[in-house]
C-alpha cells in the first residue's frame, strides 16, 4: 500500500521543486551573510584564549541543536497534524501509518535548509579548532533534528489523545488558560520533546565537547559516546509512529476541528473581524491595504501558533538585552531579526495557499499583493524588535538600543524583501528587494565595524 | 441481513453554548435517494461533518453501513464517498493524478467514466489550482464516486455544476440507487430535491421536523411544505 502515498508525495515535491531550491538558496545564502556576525557573537571562545575550547564548543553546540530541535518540532506540527494534505485525505480511506510516514519525510526534508544553513554558521569552528570540531557539531545537530522529528511526531499524534483524555483534564486545564482544552495538549506537546530531545542534546554536546578538553584535542574518552545519545532517542521513538499513527491520525482531523468550532463559539462575531495591527493599514495605498489586512487576518486565523512562538522568541530578545554582557543589544537585535524569518513564513505561506485563479480573476495587483505580504511582516515582527530595543535601552544605554533596533530591523527588513519577492513571483518590485539587501550589508557593516 | 446505509442515533453536537444538531435519530436505507433540506444553519452541514468523520458528536454515534464513524473512521470511509461543500483539493496535482492515487487508495477501477461523467475529461490533465470553482467540485465528486462506494454523501455538490454536467450526474446517481447505494444530498435548492430524490429529510434549528416520501407530496409541494414547518418552528 506504501506505493500510492509515495507517489503522490513525490509529484507534490517535484511540482514545487522550484520553491523548494529558491529557498535553499536563499538560506544558504543567508547564513553565509551571517558568519561573520555569528563568529563575534556566539563564537568569542575563538579568539579569546582565557575560555576553554571545550566550553565554548559546547555552549555553541547546545545553541546549534536547540535551534535545529525547535525548528523541527514546528515543522512536524506544522507537517504532520496541520499540514494541507490533512484536508484532502481525511475525507478517503488512507493508510495513516503511509500518510504520516510521507509527512514525517517532508517534515525532514523541509528542515534541510536550516540543517544546512546551520552547519554553514559552524564553519568557523571548523577553520580555527579544526575540521573534526565542525564535523561532531554537524552530527550533534543533525542527532537533534532527527530526535526531534521523532519524538514530535509521536508526542504530537500522542497529544491527540490525550486531548480527548479524561485522565489528563485536570492537568490540562490547569495550564490552558483561555484555550480549549485540546489545544493546550497540543500546545504543550513540545515540553516532552524539548524534555528527551532537549537533554540528550545537551548531554550529547557535554560528552562531545569534553574530547576538547586537553589542548590540542580531540582526544578520545569512551564518556564521549554519549553523543550519540540524540541518534539512539530518534532511533528508539521511531517503531512507536506507526501505533500512534494508526491510532490518532484520523482522530486529529476530529481534534483539530473541535478546537476551531471551540474557538469560533467563543470569539464575539465582531472581535473575530478585528485584526491586530489592522491601525497600520489607514495610511496606506487602499489596493495594498486591502493585500495586508487579508494577510494579517489569513495569517492570524491559520498560522497564529507560529505567530505565538515568534513572540515568545521575541521575549528571548528582551532576556538577551537584559543582560549585562556588552554583546547582549547585538545578540537581541539578532534574536529580532529571527522573529522577522518566522514571520515571513507565516506571510508567505497565508499568500500561497491563495489559488491561481483567484489572484487572476480578481485582477489583483502583483505588486500590491507583494507590499502587502511585506507589510505585514514588518507589523508582525516589529514588537519584537521594539521589546529588544526597550530592554537595551533601559540597560545599556542609546547606542545600544540602536544598534538592537538597526540589527533587527535589518533582519525584518530582508525577511520582508524576500516574502515580496516570493509572493509577487516577477521582478517589478526589485527596487523594494534592493532596499531591504541595502540595509541589511550596511547594518552588518556598521556592526562589523562596531565589533572591532 | 445487511445493516442500514445511515444511522444517526440521538446524535447532538454543542458549539459552546449554541446547539447546533439536537437528537437527529435517522436511519436512511439501502438503495434511497435522500434530500437534506433546510434554512442557512439549521444544521446540515454541521450533520453532513459529523457523518463524513470531520466532527465528533457531543452525544450520540452515527454508524455508516453498520461502522460507527468515530470508532473506525477508515472502516467507514471504505463504504463512502463525500463531496463537503468547499472541497479540499492538491491544487499542484492534476486531476487526472488526484483522481488516480484516490482510486489506488480505494483499489478502485473507472477513473475515465469517473472523468466522463462529471465532464473532466479535457481538463483532467491541467492543474487543479487553475480550475475554477465548479471544476474543483466536479473533481471532488469524481474523486466520491471512484469505487462505487455504498453511500454518497453530497454537500451542495449539484447546485455549482453547470447544467448538461448537473443532467449526467444526477442521472448517475440515480442509477447508482437502482444498483443499491445510498445518496444523501443536502442542499437549500428545494426545486433540486423535488427532481431528484426518492425522501426528504428537513433540519430546522438541528431538529429533524419533517421525514417524508417525495412522492407523497403534490407538485410543488415541497417548497410550501418547507415553509409551512419554517413557520412553525419560528411560531414555537
Amino acid at each position: 500500500m506504501g506505493q500510492p502515498y509515495t507517489r503522490l508525495y513525490a509529484t507534490l515535491r517535484a511540482r514545487s521543486a522550484g520553491t523548494t531550491r529558491s529557498t535553499l538558496a536563499l538560506t544558504l545564502g543567508v547564513a553565509a551573510a551571517l558568519v561573520p556576525l555569528v563568529r563575534p557573537v556566539f563564537m568569542g571562545f575563538l579568539d579569546q584564549p582565557e575560555i576553554p575550547t571545550a566550553d565554548g564548543l559546547r555552549e555553541v553546540w547546545i545553541r546549534a541543536s536547540a535551534v535545529a530541535l525547535v525548528s523541527m518540532g514546528l515543522a512536524v506540527h506544522g507537517t504532520v497534524l496541520r499540514g494541507g494534505a490533512r484536508a484532502v485525505l481525511q475525507l478517503h480511506p488512507v493508510d495513516p501509518v503511509a500518510v504520516v510516514r510521507e509527512e514525517v519525510g517532508a517534515a525532514l526534508r523541509s528542515q534541510l535548509p536550516i540543517l544546512l544553513g546551520l552547519c554553514i554558521l559552524l564553519t568557523p569552528i571548523g577553520l580555527s579548532v579544526g575540521w573534526s570540531a565542525w564535523a561532531v557539531g554537524v552530527g550533534l545537530v543533525l542527532g537533534a533534528s532527527l530526535a526531534s522529528l521523532t519524538t514530535s511526531t509521536v508526542a504530537f499524534l500522542g497529544a491527540v489523545e490525550a486531548a480527548e483524555s479524561p485522565r489528563w483534564a485536570p492537568v490540562l486545564d490547569q495550564l490552558r488558560g483561555n484555550n480549549p482544552r485540546p489545544q493546550a495538549a497540543l500546545m504543550y506537546a513540545l515540553v516532552p520533546v524539548a524534555i528527551v530531545a532537549g537533554w540528550t542534546s545537551m548531554q550529547a554536546a557535554q560528552a562531545a565537547a569534553e574530547l576538547w578538553r586537553a589542548p590540542g584535542g580531540p582526544v578520545f574518552a569512551p564518556g564521549a559516546l554519549a553523543a550519540a545519545l540524540p541518534w539512539v532517542v530518534a532511533a528508539a521513538a521511531w517503531p512507536m509512529v506507526p501505533r500512534v499513527a494508526s491510532r490518532n491520525w484520523f482522530r486529529a482531523s476530529l481534534v483539530l476541528a473541535d478546537i476551531r468550532a471551540r474557538y469560533e463559539s467563543v470569539i464575539d462575531p465582531l472581535e473575530a473581524r478585528r485584526v491586530a495591527w489592522d491601525w497600520t493599514l489607514g495610511r496606506l495605498p487602499a489596493p495594498v491595504a486591502r493585500e495586508a489586512l487579508g494577510v494579517l487576518r489569513y495569517g492570524w486565523r491559520v498560522r497564529r501558533s507560529v505567530l505565538s512562538v515568534g513572540w515568545l522568541i521575541a521575549f528571548a530578545a528582551l532576556a538577551m538585552a537584559w543582560r549585562e554582557d556588552l554583546t547582549a543589544p547585538l545578540r537581541a537585535g539578532l534574536i529580532a531579526g529571527a522573529v522577522g524569518w518566522v514571520m515571513g513564513l507565516v506571510a508567505l505561506q497565508s499568500t500561497q495557499s491563495e489559488p491561481a485563479f483567484l489572484v487572476v480573476w480578481l485582477d489583483r495587483a502583483d505588486t500590491s499583493r507583494a507590499l502587502g505580504a511585506a507589510w505585514a511582516v514588518l507589523c508582525w515582527s516589529s514588537s519584537a524588535v521594539l521589546v529588544g530595543a526597550a530592554a537595551s535601552l533601559l540597560r545599556h544605554g542609546v547606542a545600544s538600543a540602536a544598534s538592537t533596533a538597526a540589527l533587527g530591523f535589518a533582519g525584518v527588513a530582508l525577511a520582508a524583501a524576500v516574502t515580496a519577492v516570493v509572493v509577487s513571483r516577477r521582478g517589478g518590485i526589485a527596487p523594494f528587494v534592493a532596499a531591504g539587501l541595502l540595509v541589511t550589508a550596511a547594518t552588518a557593516a556598521w556592526f562589523l565595524g562596531r565589533v572591532a | 441481513m445487511s445493516a442500514p446505509a445511515i444511522v444517526f442515533e440521538g446524535v447532538r453536537k454543542d458549539y459552546g453554548r449554541v446547539r447546533a444538531v439536537d437528537r437527529v435519530d435517522l436511519t436512511l436505507p439501502r438503495g434511497a435517494f435522500v434530500g437534506l433540506i433546510g434554512h442557512n444553519g439549521a444544521g446540515k452541514s454541521t450533520c453532513l461533518a459529523m457523518l463524513t468523520g470531520l466532527l465528533r458528536p457531543s452525544e450520540g454515534r452515527i454508524l455508516v453501513c453498520g461502522v460507527d464513524v468515530h470508532v473506525d473512521p477508515r472502516g467507514a470511509l471504505r463504504h463512502l464517498g463525500a463531496v463537503p461543500e468547499n472541497p479540499a483539493l492538491f491544487d499542484h496535482l492534476s486531476a487526472r493524478e488526484f483522481l488516480q492515487f484516490v482510486a489506488d487508495v480505494r483499489g478502485a477501477s473507472g477513473l475515465d467514466a469517473a472523468l466522463e461523467i462529471t465532464g473532466l475529461g479535457e481538463d483532467a490533465d491541467r492543474l487543479i489550482r487553475e480550475y475554477s470553482q465548479g471544476m474543483r467540485r466536479k473533481t471532488a465528486l469524481a474523486a466520491a464516486l471512484l469505487g462505487e462506494p455504498e453511500v454518497l454523501v453530497l454537500d451542495e455538490a449539484i447546485n455549482g455544476l453547470d447544467p448538461p454536467s448537473a443532467a449526467v450526474v444526477k442521472a448517475e446517481l440515480r442509477r447508482r440507487v437502482d444498483a443499491g447505494a445510498t445518496v444523501l444530498l443536502s442542499t437549500h435548492v428545494v426545486e433540486t430535491v423535488e427532481a431528484v430524490a426518492d425522501r426528504v429529510v428537513m433540519l430546522a434549528h438541528g431538529r429533524v421536523v419533517a421525514d417524508v416520501d417525495v412522492a407523497s407530496l403534490p407538485p410543488g409541494g415541497m417548497e410550501s411544505m418547507f415553509l409551512e414547518r419554517m413557520q412553525a418552528e419560528r411560531d414555537g
